[in-house]
């Protein structure tokens, strides 16, 4: 996903990621905004932000294998960075979605569960909701060179084919 | 389904790895013992519309900033040296 030397993809697949990553992100910050969207939709919708999110790993996991392997030649600092940031963002997105589950008022209930109502999961969900915001404005800052290369590369196939 | 077949792997790295993470709180959870919210807690929760957006918008501005405030840092430091 970064400037790591990854594989030669196919432009397909570069795209898959780009729209995939897009709706991501467009999808975080729906969720990120329950006051905006509502409780209901920010509970429900995490269904739907879920498998993105795999997906988001899944497809950049030659990268993750890259970043990740051992090697004699010393990484730069921005590869050695984003080996322990990506952990950590990743600990703090399964944490806030789970908690998320633990505190649900909306869909939980109307499944029949009854909701736990912890001090420590809200406080939590809470936190780490907020954390989770400016950790995904360090990874996309991290990545930026990416993103910023590849919506590039995407477009103009897009204007071609209208 | 071949996606799915041809990616268990990394899918499953994924999942188990979420179950250790939510293991770990459980756990943390269980050692910190807490009761139910307080009524501040819960209303915290209602905020204002626009000021949600506003929120993320700029907790990503500023961790988007602070980064490439960083990297440009860090770079301008490796080319002078």
């Amino acid at each position: 996903m970064t400037t790591a030397t990854a594989p030669t993809r196919t432009r397909a697949s570069i795209a898959t990621r780009v729209w995939l990553d897009i709706s991501l992100f467009v999808g975080y910050v729906l969720l990120s905004a329950p006051q905006t969207t509502g409780i209901r939709f920010h509970e429900w919708f995490t269904i739907v932000f879920i498998p993105i999110f795999i997906a988001h790993i899944v497809l950049d996991w030659t990268w993750i294998k890259t970043v990740f392997r051992r090697s004699d030649r010393p990484r730069r600092g921005e590869v050695r960075f984003n080996r322990v940031f990506d952990i950590v963002l990743f600990i703090a997105m399964v944490v806030v979605i789970y908690s998320g589950f633990v505190v649900s008022e909306s869909m939980l209930p109307s499944l029949g569960f009854e909701p736990a109502e912890s001090a420590f999961w809200s406080t939590v969900h809470d936190a780490g909701g907020n954390l989770l915001i400016l950790l995904v404005g360090i990874h996309l800052a991290m990545h930026w060179p990416w993103i910023r290369r590849n919506i590039g590369r995407i477009a103009p196939s897009r204007r071609a084919a209208s | 389904m071949s996606w799915l077949r041809r990616n268990l792997r990394p899918i499953a790295w994924v999942l188990l790895a979420s179950a250790a993470v939510i293991l770990a709180f459980e756990i943390l959870d269980a050692v910190v013992a807490s009761g139910p919210p307080s009524e501040a807690e819960a209303e915290e929760a209602m905020g204002l519309t626009v000021a949600g957006l506003i929120k993320v918008t700029l907790f990503l501005a500023v961790g988007y900033g602070i980064t490439i405030a960083v990297l440009r840092g860090v770079r301008g430091s490796s080319d002078s040296s």
